[in-house]
């Protein structure tokens, strides 16, 4: 078969690409395999353009989420994005969004407790708004998980290409983690879940929103079906007790054929796949289609020969199809039967391993560090702030979200970082974010902020940072500029992580945000978890007592951020980040010792933004007189509420550490250096963001 | 002049509807053994328009681009005697 | 005394109101949907959830499960009671051992939120005037035709009303029981509010309330 550029171009490959499967496999490859290349080479499977960089600078490990230990409970997390598909279908791609990350989860064997979203919009009440904060509510609520928190952004950056990142949380005990390596020979590769059908394939046609002449060449959106996705969970959890299995792994990009063929390379294994076993939905489909179908709500477990039926019996409970799909084999070859007909024989690792493409482009981005100054009064520029979309209150978004079912949230959306309970007192801290101001300006520096203030959040909220997961959301890896930008960021992460001494635990890449020729501002997103010892003694998010001094903790004379709310310039603040970590150590101590009632990490517009929330959320005022820039930007700084009676106490703990006292709690206004603002008109600013009738 | 129109809004036949293929299975487990269950929206309404030509222009881009998501869904639309 | 959580395909909130039971020191059971034997049970709840995804209507398909026979049986049996929440309400309304149905919330969306409630009945909750409980639903909008509505009203079959109406409910209604008050139906969420790291310990006193009304 003399392969054509019309026949390259339905594939999505490159003629070097071909050429080098041509070499490896010393002839041509037929229509099935040419399948598999094309979709576990794309960027979408294969990420070409990041595996190598994130390697070597993250130290991930290969499983399905990362986990962290609280006692013998494993957490395991992950974010991923959904960006293309809510681009082009905003419901369902954030629907099903949110059930590809929660198949993560239960891949570990653990049982989902949250989940948190960073949505990233041009403007509010958009059609593409509207959509995914309707899927997110209509998949997440339905499969009973809490959406605990999260946050909504908005930058004309991203008017075309929406970014939807969601992480998913859940629990294990520790003998029942499960891994998704492969191991013995001749065990079952076994499928539940819904039947495969069309779904996802012609993924090239995806682009665009058009209405397509020919029902062929229609885009096959996936539809999520969450009351399956709840049955998988419960069944994938009895499942997970027994001890025939060896393996799980979800199947999300390029479905059957991603799913099974990694966990049998990661094991080291062969696979044989009979793909006229599957259990399908639509008729006379093709076994490339069969493969590459991303047909949501089905996962792959491993398990030992001759336990099938232990399998079998759970998903007949639960109304899950069950199908013995594969086996694993001896030697390394990947081959693909359809009945006794072989279609496809190749090596594992080829296939597994696509070409790496990463580009390390090294840029400068301007820094200053000029100090700010602001003389004048602040009323207007804090309503301005206030109700700006990005800062104000996001009730109207997360009251569509169920945040307690499963009766273990402690604190909830609208908080710095959310809290789960886990178990006896302990519990979790989560917070996930990403600042494409910040990140555009200085993607290396702007990392490290987004990942100090996830961190600050979890802090705020009473919680010890214990790991990171990421999304990377980025543009077109081919144009230079983006290939720098991604470089910095990763290296920017690796740096503060190393620097805070909290692992990166896993994560996702997602490239060609795109539209005409437009990149969307880089955008690393990055999830925290931090373990909260005792869930009942935490700070409060809101002032609580009337004549409670209050302090800023962290720089007090702050440089100009160009990516400040407020402010638009070229050049991103120098930031010392030994002392931002050390800031952050000191606050989580003193948080610990219980002498803080309320704390409140700061971060958009700056102290008086921070001061005017804690002061909106309790609808109790206060006094402040201070010389420090109202509404500067810089990273690790927190508003703390200290118990009156305790000052001396605590200025002594926070040796070394910069702070100040910058007021007392009391009033039903916020006064600031005299200028006095009432609290009512603070709170109509702030929650502004109206609901969607 | 007054119309009425009958829009049924029905998903693609290429498109997997979970909430079709659960309430065919529950049926069917109620001994009730329907085949092929589809599930759409129906709109009744009525319109002015100054002929039946301009009002049929109307409702068609109405259900194009409003009552149905031509990504998911496909529509047939018909006049009505009220 | 025994209480039993029933569990349908689709039900979410069957752990925590397992946990708020035994807080009130009952021995609790999980029953599947499709067993049949209750008769040792003194208190049925129905949990909270999507059972069926609420593909059809909130709780059309779950009603027809095989369970559900055995609990109209034990309602007619003076043998205990039985609670539904939230989707429990929805499945015992589709099945008629309650009155009234569920639209869609009046506002449109799912909603999720503290609310204040003001107990009506007060033989029932005789030391509670006012409750703070979560809400969390899209069909919550209860409504009956004048006639029912008039008997809840005049018979002291509204257990609880919301202060301010977040779903249309018919007259602010949030609670209802049958005329024997051995069938009782809520769309707040007691379980939320049981333990001591939630908000607050409302929800054990509506247990306890409904625990005493088991005779």
């Amino acid at each position: 078969m003399r392969i054509s550029s019309e026949q390259l171009e339905k594939v999505s490959m490159s003629i070097d690409e071909y050429n080098t499967i041509v070499n490896i496999l010393g002839r041509e490859p037929n229509e099935t395999e040419l399948y598999i290349f094309s979709a576990m080479w794309s960027e979408h499977c294969g990420y070409k353009h990041s595996k190598r960089l994130i390697k070597e600078y993250f130290n991930v490990s290969d499983e399905n989420a990362g986990i962290v230990w609280i006692e013998d409970v494993g957490i395991a997390f992950k974010v991923e994005s959904h960006n293309h598909p809510c681009a082009v279908e905003p419901f369902q791609g954030a629907a099903t969004g949110i059930g590809g990350i929660i198949r993560d989860i239960i891949a570990m064997g653990a049982r989902p407790v949250a989940l948190l979203d960073s949505l990233h919009f041009s403007k509010p009440h958009t059609y593409i708004y509207e959509g995914v904060i309707s899927g997110i509510s209509a998949y997440g609520n339905s499969i009973g998980v809490p959406t605990v928190g999260g946050e909504v952004r908005f930058d004309s950056a991203y008017s075309e290409n929406p970014l939807v990142n969601v992480m998913a949380v859940g629990t294990v005990k520790k003998e029942n983690l499960k891994t998704s390596k492969a191991q013995g020979v001749g065990n079952s590769v076994i499928l539940i879940g819904s039947k495969t059908g069309r779904n996802g394939l012609h993924g090239a046609s995806f682009a665009s929103r058009k209405i397509d002449q020919s029902l062929n060449d229609r885009p096959s959106v996936q539809v999520g079906d969450p009351f399956a996705e709840k049955r998988l969970i419960e069944a994938s959890m009895e499942i997970c007790e027994l001890d025939c299995i060896i393996a799980v792994q979800d199947m999300g990009a390029a479905g059957i054929l991603s799913s099974t063929t990694e966990m049998t390379h990661d094991g080291g294994l062969g696979l044989d796949l009979f793909v006229d076993r599957v259990p399908l939905r639509e008729k006379d489909m093709k076994p490339w289609e069969i493969l590459l179908s991303e047909s949501q709500e089905r996962m792959a477990f491993l398990v030992k020969k001759g336990y099938e039926h232990e399998v079998e019996k759970i998903a007949e409970k639960w109304e899950l199809d069950f199908a013995k799909i594969g086996k694993t084999t001896l030697n390394t070859e990947f081959r693909v039967f359809d009945g006794e007909k072989l279609v496809a024989s190749l090596p594992l690792s080829f296939v597994t391993e696509p070409p790496d493409l990463s580009r390390r482009i090294e840029r400068e981005y301007p820094i200053t560090d000029e100090i700010s100054e602001w003389n004048g009064t602040i009323e207007n520029e804090l309503i301005h702030l206030l109700s700006n979309p990005t800062i104000a209150s996001k009730k109207s978004v997360y009251e569509r979200y169920d945040y307690t079912v499963g009766g273990q949230t402690v604190k909830s959306p609208g908080s710095d970082a959310a809290v789960v309970h886990i178990k006896d007192s302990k519990g979790i801290a989560l917070s996930l974010g990403g600042n494409g101001r910040y990140t555009r300006l200085n993607p290396l520096e702007g990392t490290k902020a987004v990942l100090f203030e996830a961190c600050s959040n979890v802090i705020a909220s009473g919680g010890k940072p214990l790991g990171i997961t990421n999304c990377m959301n980025f543009g077109n890896p081919e144009i230079d500029e983006v290939a720098a930008q991604f470089y910095a960021a990763v290296k920017g992460l690796a740096e503060g992580s190393k620097l805070l001494d909290i692992p990166i635990t896993g994560g996702n890449v997602s490239f060609y945000n795109e539209s005409n020729g437009k990149q969307i501002s880089p955008t690393p997103v990055v999830g925290v978890i931090g373990g909260v010892e005792d869930v009942q003694r935490i700070p409060s998010s809101y002032f609580v007592n009337v004549g409670d001094p209050i302090y800023l903790v962290g720089r007090r004379e702050v440089p100009k951020n160009g990516a400040s709310m407020y402010r638009n310039s070229d050049s991103f603040c120098k930031v010392n980040w030994n002392v931002c970590a050390e800031t952050l150590h000191a606050i989580q101590q003193i948080i610990s010792k219980e002498l803080v009632i309320s704390a409140h990490d700061v971060s958009s517009g700056g102290i008086a933004v921070a001061c005017a929330e804690m002061a909106i959320g309790s609808m109790i005022g206060a006094s402040i007189s201070t010389n420090i820039h109202p509404f500067e930007e810089y990273p690790t700084r927190f508003i703390l509420e200290i118990q009156k009676g305790h000052e001396k106490e605590f200025e002594t703990e926070m040796k070394g550490i910069e702070f100040s006292k910058i007021g007392t709690i009391g009033g039903n206004s916020l006064i600031w250096n005299g200028e006095k603002i009432a609290l009512s008109t603070l709170k109509d600013s702030y929650e502004s963001l109206e609901e969607f009738e | 002049m007054r119309y009425s129109f009958v829009v049924h809004v029905k998903m693609n036949p290429g498109v997997f509807d979970p909430r079709a293929s659960t309430i065919e299975r529950n049926l069917k487990k109620m001994s009730y053994p329907v085949e092929d269950l589809k599930i759409g929206k129906t709109f009744e309404f009525s319109l002015n328009a100054e002929s039946e030509e301009k009002a049929s222009f109307i409702v068609k881009e109405m259900a194009e681009k409003v009552l149905s998501n031509p990504v998911l869904e496909d529509f047939t639309l018909e006049r009505v005697e009220k | 005394m025994k209480a039993a959580v029933v569990v349908f395909e689709g039900t979410n909130c069957d752990r925590e109101t397992f946990q708020a039971l035994k807080a009130i020191n009952f021995d609790v059971d999980y029953i599947w949907h499709n067993w049949t034997s209750l008769e040792n049970y003194d208190m049925i709840v129905l949990p909270g959830g999507f059972s069926y995804g609420d593909y059809l209507r909130p709780g059309a398909i779950a009603r027809f499960s095989p369970v559900m026979k055995s609990v109209e049986s034990y309602t007619m049996k003076d043998r205990g009671i039985v609670v539904g929440i939230c989707n429990g309400f929805q499945i015992l309304t589709e099945s008629g051992l309650l009155p009234g149905a569920f639209l869609k919330n009046k506002y449109g969306n799912f909603i999720c939120k503290m609310v204040d409630l003001e107990v009506e009945n007060r033989d029932i909750f005789t030391d509670v005037g006012k409750l703070r409980l979560y809400i969390a639903h899209s069909d919550g909008n209860y409504t009956t035709d004048e006639k029912t509505l008039d008997l809840l009203e005049r018979e002291g079959r509204v257990l609880f009303k919301y202060t301010q109406n977040p779903n249309g409910s018919i007259h602010s209604i949030a609670g209802i029981s049958n005329e024997k008050f051995n069938v009782f139906g809520m769309m707040p969420h007691p379980e939320r509010s049981s333990l001591p790291y939630h908000e607050n310990m409302d929800g054990l006193k509506v247990f306890e309330a409904l625990k005493r009304c088991v005779k």
